[in-house]
């Protein structure tokens, strides 16, 4: 694998030279819809002397016209050179989807509030080192130009661009990515507790700048599905030294004064102004925090790499301006991305939402579109001059996960029993909810953390035990289990109380209608069911405080590229923060070694172990296979999440007036959106 | 006079301060507090598993651990002294910076409410009592007891989508995008004022219907008292007569209610707000609420009261002004 | 004497005209308030609509012609079905509804029931159905009306997971009447003690009460309860959660009606007649209940009336929020509720009708106050 990429890069730059020295003809605007022959190593896209190469031709560079006063917006941006001198030595082609695109519009996007259904938005500006290309199955480059695996899968190294610069205008170097993992992730100074995800085995790895485009990481084990990470992840793996170094006494002989002249004590508390403590680019920014204090500083928002910068974020919303050194042209040699301006409006309303859209006045939404509205969405269309599509999704059923470590011991017992999973799930009518909820589409099924359709191990039989409609087995599972009923109907606990159970969810990880319809078939199961609609920070601050009956949310996070090189999933809490998934008392055990918490069943236990070893296979080898089917056996087995109806599409929706969008293979969190859609050669038509 | 006016002034002050007290208990109501929110919030996306010594870590670090009456001196002693409400902890910010501006917009749209509801309300009210039991009394008491009737959440939903779809109403919040951020002009007031006629509308509504009605039994009863019977024997023309004794009385409930009226339209403030997508206080109460950010919500929950407390004590020195037998007997 | 001076016999007439005047003389307040009231014939319409309501919220049971979560699965989103005499086949003494059929459009996902004119389902009263008890007491096998053969008429067409709309109102009704019914009660007994209080006695005891009146009426109430309901145990099943927001409402419903009563007291306390019961000894309580407070019963009632829409909606806006009744409680906010979108306003109109019978509630329960104030008004005409 690697000698092929670098064999393809070196012949590129080989031909350039000839082509170059030959004769300087005008590129061809190559498009998706139309190549004109042309075959690039990655799809749908070139690196600039491969297109010049092959087509032996000279690209040359325009800008958008308006890009001076787009650059006049952003806090701190000196006066722009020319725009050559702005992108990379070596920028990335794109190829448009069907047209070279024009400049000019504005994006006006919705979400909720800050840090709450804000991907959607945040994923059109996002850049990483690679990317998923819209087949979600080739990895090509973005960020990085090339990488290079050692052979054990112990090396990862990064090829950047020479020239990127970061949207000040800086250079962008292998030393900003070295800077973000040693100075910032792993750097206790900087950030308490280093993300375990960013661990491995317990190790932080090695990350050296080598030179100045070449960037290695050193695992302490073979990490071989770690690439992926780069290539779905919302984070980014690179922050400015020039910028976040000044505020530390490593980077900076002057810092303590420049730390004491804007009022923060630690080198941590400057930092963080900027970075707010995470990778996740969504945390109140500079600008929300002290705009007077970022002004002292000279920099609303940190430097980035994506298309868009912030300049602009209240609790109302965030405008967002091109970034004037983004390192994409397009084939016909503009840089790219041809909108200039994103609007992102906050607006937690469901109702007003759909209004504003069935106004035309949103041109692009994705995230947190319920089925449900979508025969609203799609008779209004003509109406509000809007198309409304319906996108797979990858999974994606909700799930019921019982909680196995609740605070109360009687009902941490019986959802233990098996049988009790087993029996809500027999009492589920599927097909109904299907009909009901969903407009009679999807299929119904159990949940499992691996998508079947990404990964080999998973089979018929995990996804269709126990699902379906079986009242009587149900009732007779409960009864074997000792839950007897009362006069009333009413199951009794074994102390004698009322089994109860509460079903507390936030709407926007699952509809209200599917709760009301499951609390018919429990309480008709003789159980006391009571559901409670809440946010989705207090669902989240509730699951993640492990003071849940059951945990509701999406099974998300469980496509092969993302499981195979993060096992949150497979293993105990069975999900994240966003969505938490159970067993808490068992990972304190783990995780104090056996002092505090509770000791995990035996088949539970081997989870951590085998989803170790699963990291270390490549996904898609036989034993990859191998060990994936263990754990999904284990998973199932004990029914941990009980699924309800899967491959349920989606809807998305975008003004007609919004060109070169390709119809989406898939909506899902897991590629992030609309990454692998490339958003930068988005343009809006004019009418 | 004076006396009175002593009276109520220190009136007032016990109020606040038992209203200050009110507000801190309402703040602390809801179980739990925002160390655990903030906790998870700081850790998310990070795969950390968070233990209760983090969560007991960050309580020390907000001053959530102390003990219920420090803080509230420590809050309280903060807004009187330094005007500072403390720290909006979901927003990583003041509180002051959080709820600047929103506090003009938020009066304004109040006081476009009030300024609908008594201007409506009054002679309608009045002409109602005059024609008491004819169809067009009743025809304004059914107008009126539609915008009580009909839930506010609904009602806002409905307006707004007919309004949208049959004039092209501007749907949600309370500036145009290309206001938001605009100086203060004569094109942006316009705007607002074509974002603001809705809520206000809708919040009017409801207001009226009370208005009306004691506007209504207050003129019904007293125009059936002796005076006015005797006046229109003297012969008194029936509309001087109606201003001259009735109505003046009238307004005294009213004129008693003002702040209430404040209290009342702001109630319905947060939910019409949520539905209409309106930033400002009430939607925000509603959110710092449900996040448990609680020194937002007591901010504003305090500027209310006291606004509300104030407007009392003005409208209690106004009814003294308009019936004396209050001000010797109180 | 007078029997020496008239020995003329009663005519029939003078008789009726003497007794119904000994009637008028001996009769309490009360009664005459009732006389007076029932010449107000709207009054009388509104309480009788009032009474209807109750009635069938009451019987619930028996009138619904199902369960409030019972699902037809075969009608989800139905527009109403009125029952009629007459189609193209000819007329039939009996009422029926046309057979439906639920299609899904193939582009809009939308699910569409279309009538099928040739099938005709009669319509039959007192049906045999799953046997329920009355007000959760009295044992009941018979509904007033529905379909034969299991097939099932909804009048007021079906929800969005197919429940009767017309089944659930009714029950819906018997909620929110109670709470608010409840609530006013509460508030008002508290409103009169407080109030009374507070205006009789006036000074000290009036300036203390005075403050904890105002502290608790400037609170903004919504979020007042908002607090509340928050605080409220999770596990509490939505039964409790229902008492606990009627005493709620209630607990802070009376501020207004008793700054009232303490203003009109406060304002008629130097009058000579209250001068007069003082000096000839009457207790407090008695001064207050029959001398002070009948001349301003109008505003009492006025107030209580209208505090009761103020519970209802408080009601429904809580559990808007969220923090009010639960589902598979069943009440108007409730419902109400799940009408709140567009979807619902353009696709299934017919959700709505409980908004109908608030305000027909509402209205009515205005009109009643109406009717009673003028009949408690002592000035008013006699006879």
């Amino acid at each position: 694998m690697t000698t092929t990429i670098r064999a393809r890069l070196m012949l590129g730059a080989s031909l350039s030279l000839i082509a170059g020295a030959a004769a300087a003809a005008d590129c061809p605007a190559v498009t998706v819809a139309d190549m004109q022959g042309l075959s690039p190593a990655f799809p749908q896209q070139f690196e600039l002397a491969e297109l010049e190469a092959a087509a032996s031709c000279d690209l040359a560079f325009q800008e958008n016209p308006e890009i001076a006063d787009l650059n006049a917006r952003i806090m701190g941006n000196p006066d722009l050179p020319p725009v050559a001198e702005r992108l990379p030595a070596e920028p990335l082609v794109v190829a448009p989807y069907a047209e070279i695109g024009s400049y000019g519009g504005v994006v006006t996007g919705l979400s909720r509030g800050t840090e709450s259904g804000t991907s959607d938005i945040l994923s059109v500006r996002h850049v990483n080192l690679v990317r998923y290309s819209d087949d979600l199955k080739t990895i090509v480059p973005n960020v990085a130009k090339a990488w290079e695996w050692n052979d054990d899968f112990t090396q990862l190294t990064f090829t950047l661009r020479k020239g990127h610069k970061w949207s000040d205008g800086a250079p962008f170097t292998a030393e900003d990515v070295a800077f973000w993992y040693n100075d910032i992730i792993t750097n206790p100074a900087i950030t308490e507790k280093t993300p375990d995800r960013w661990l491995f085995e317990g190790e932080p790895a090695k990350v050296e700048a080598v030179d100045e485009v070449t960037v290695r990481f050193s695992f302490p084990a073979p990490q071989p599905n770690l690439l992926n990470r780069w290539a779905v992840d919302y984070g980014q793996t690179f922050q400015p030294r020039h910028f976040l170094g000044q505020f530390m006494d490593r980077y900076n002989a002057d810092a303590a004064a420049l730390r004491e002249q804007h009022g923060f004590e630690t080198e941590a508390e400057a930092v963080n102004f900027y970075y707010g403590n995470s990778d996740w680019k969504d945390v109140p920014s500079a600008m929300m925090k002290d705009m007077s204090k970022a002004e002292a500083i000279g920099k609303a928002a940190v430097p980035t790499l994506e298309s868009h910068i912030v300049v602009r974020e209240n609790s109302e919303g965030r405008r967002l301006v091109a970034n004037p050194y983004f390192h994409m042209v397009d084939t016909a040699g503009n840089q790219l991305p041809y909108i200039p301006e994103i609007r992102e409006d906050y607006v937690p309303e469901r109702e007003v939402v759909n209004l504003r859209i069935l106004n035309g006045e949103v041109v692009w939404k994705q995230q947190a579109m319920e089925l449900n509205d979508f025969p609203l969405l799609k008779e209004n269309e003509a109406k509000g001059n809007y198309t409304a599509e319906l996108a797979p999704t990858l999974g994606e059923t909700v799930f019921y996960s019982f909680n196995r470590n609740h605070k109360d011991p009687v009902l941490a017992e019986i959802f233990s029993d098996v049988r009790f999973s087993q029996a809500m799930s027999l009492g589920i009518d599927r097909e109904e909810i299907k009909e009901i909820v969903y407009l009679g589409q999807g299929t119904p099924a159990q949940a499992v953390p691996a998508e079947a359709a990404t990964v080999n191990f998973v089979t018929d039989e995990h996804l269709t035990q126990f699902i379906e409609h079986d009242p009587d087995a149900a009732n007779a599972l409960l009864d074997e289990m000792g839950l007897t009923r009362d006069a009333n109907g009413i199951r009794q606990r074994p102390d004698g109380k009322p089994l109860t159970v509460r079903i507390v969810f936030a709407s926007q990880g699952s509809p209200v209608q599917l709760h009301e319809l499951t609390r018919g078939y429990w309480a008709d199961l003789g159980l006391q069911v009571d559901i409670r609609e809440v946010t989705s920070d207090e669902y989240r601050a509730q699951g993640n405080g492990n003071d849940v009956d059951v945990f509701i949310w999406k099974n998300d996070g469980i496509t092969g590229p993302f499981i195979s090189q993060d096992a949150t999933m497979l293993v105990p809490p069975f999900g994240d923060f966003f969505n938490p998934g159970g067993g808490y008392e068992w990972v304190n055990w783990m995780n104090s070694d056996g002092a505090e918490g509770i000791e995990p069943p035996a088949d539970i236990k081997k989870l951590w172990d085998l989803a170790e070893d699963f990291l270390k296979q490549p996904l898609g080898s036989a034993e990859s296979d191998r060990i994936g089917a263990e754990i999904i056996d284990i998973h199932a087995d004990n029914l941990l999440k009980i699924g309800v109806v899967a491959g349920i599409p989606s809807p998305y929706v975008y003004r007609n007036d919004l060109a070169n969008l390709q119809p989406l293979t898939a909506k899902t969190y897991d590629f992030y959106w609309t990454y692998p859609y490339r958003p930068q050669q988005w343009f809006l038509k004019a009418e | 006079m004076l006396r009175f006016l002593t009276e109520r002034a220190i009136g007032m002050a016990v109020t606040l301060f038992l209203v200050s007290i009110m507000v801190f208990v309402i703040m602390e109501l809801p179980p739990g507090d925002y160390a655990d929110r903030y906790a998870f919030r700081k850790y998310s996306g990070t795969g950390l598993t968070i233990t209760e010594a983090d969560v007991a870590a960050i309580r020390a670090e907000l001053g959530l651990d102390k003990a219920a009456i420090l803080r509230y001196f420590d809050w309280i002693g903060g807004i009187i002294l330094r005007g500072d409400f403390g720290q909006a902890y979901a927003f990583e910010t003041s509180v002051n910076s959080i709820i600047g501006e929103k506090a003009w917009l938020t009066l304004g749209l109040l006081l476009v409410t009030l300024i609908i509801t008594y201007v409506v309300s009054i002679p309608i009210g009045i002409f109602a009592a005059v024609r008491r039991g004819s169809a067009v009394d009743y025809g304004l008491t059914v107008f009126s007891y539609l915008g009580l009737a009909l839930p506010n959440f609904l009602l806002a939903l409905v307006l707004l989508y007919f309004a949208n779809s049959w004039f092209g109403a501007a749907v949600g919040g309370l500036f145009s995008a290309e206001y938001a951020d605009a100086p203060w002009s004569l094109a942006k007031f316009w705007d607002l004022v074509k974002h603001m006629w809705l809520p206000a509308f809708v919040l009017a509504w409801s207001a009226m219907a009370y208005q009306i009605q004691t506007v209504r039994a207050t003129m019904s009863d007293e125009i059936g008292k002796l005076s006015v019977t005797a006046a229109r024997a003297r012969g008194v023309p029936e509309g001087r007569l109606l201003l001259k004794y009735p109505a003046r009385l009238a307004i005294n409930p009213i004129a008693s209610t003002i702040g209430f009226d404040v209290n009342r339209i702001f109630s319905e403030l947060p939910i019409v707000a949520a539905v209409l997508g309106l930033t400002e206080l009430g939607d925000l109460l509603l959110k710092s609420f449900l996040d448990l950010d609680m020194n937002v919500a007591g901010a504003i929950l305090l500027l209310l009261t006291v606004v509300i407390v104030v407007m009392n004590f003005l409208s209690d020195l106004l009814l003294a002004w308009l019936d004396p037998r209050i001000r010797l007997g109180g | 004497m007078s029997a020496t001076e008239d020995p003329r016999p009663e005519t029939r007439t003078e008789r009726r005209e003497r007794e119904r005047r000994e009637r008028y003389y001996a009769a309490s307040q009360w009664t005459l308030i009732w006389w007076r009231f029932r010449r107000h014939r709207a009054a009388m319409v509104a309480a009788a609509i009032l009474g209807l309501m109750m009635f069938l919220g009451i019987f619930a049971e028996f009138f619904a012609p199902y369960g409030p979560t019972d699902r037809d699965r075969t009608y989800v989103s139905g527009p109403p079905q009125l029952p009629m005499f007459c189609d193209h086949n000819g007329c039939s003494l009996r009422p029926f509804v046309h057979g439906t059929s639920t299609v899904r459009d193939p582009v809009t996902l939308r699910a569409v029931a279309r009538p099928d004119p040739e099938t005709r389902r009669y319509v039959h009263f007192f049906v045999p159905a799953e046997p329920t008890k009355l007000m959760g007491l009295i044992p009941s096998q018979t509904r007033f009306f529905g379909l034969e053969d299991g097939e099932k008429l909804h009048l007021w067409g079906t929800d969005t997971l197919g429940r009767d709309v017309f089944s659930r109102t009714l029950f819906a009704t018997r909620t929110s009447l109670s709470i608010g019914v409840l609530g006013v009660l509460i508030s008002f007994v508290l409103a009169l003690t407080i109030g009374g209080v507070a205006g009789y006695f006036g000074g000290l005891i009036d300036s203390a009460i005075q403050r904890v009146t105002e502290v608790v009426r400037v609170i903004p109430i919504i979020p007042l309860y908002m607090g509340l309901a928050a605080a409220m145990p999770k596990e509490w099943s939505s039964t409790q959660v229902y008492f606990a927001m009627t005493l709620i409402l209630g607990l802070f419903g009376w501020p207004t009606l008793a700054r009232r009563i303490r203003s009109q007291l406060l304002s008629i306390r130097g009058e000579d007649y209250v001068l007069a019961a003082e000096l000839a000894g009457a207790r407090p309580g008695r001064i207050i209940a029959n001398h002070m407070l009948p001349s301003f019963t109008s505003f009492i009632i006025v107030d209580l009336v209208i505090s009761f829409p103020y519970m209802i909606l408080s009601e429904t806006a809580l559990s808007f929020v969220g923090l009010g009744l639960r589902p598979p409680a069943v009440s108007w906010g409730v419902m109400l509720q799940q009408a709140q979108s567009i979807q619902v306003i353009e696709q299934a109109p017919w959700l709505f009708i409980p908004a109908g019978f608030v305000v027909i509630a509402v209205l009515a329960f205005t009109v009643v106050g109406d009717g009673l104030r003028d009949a408690a008004d002592p000035y008013g005409q006699s006879g």
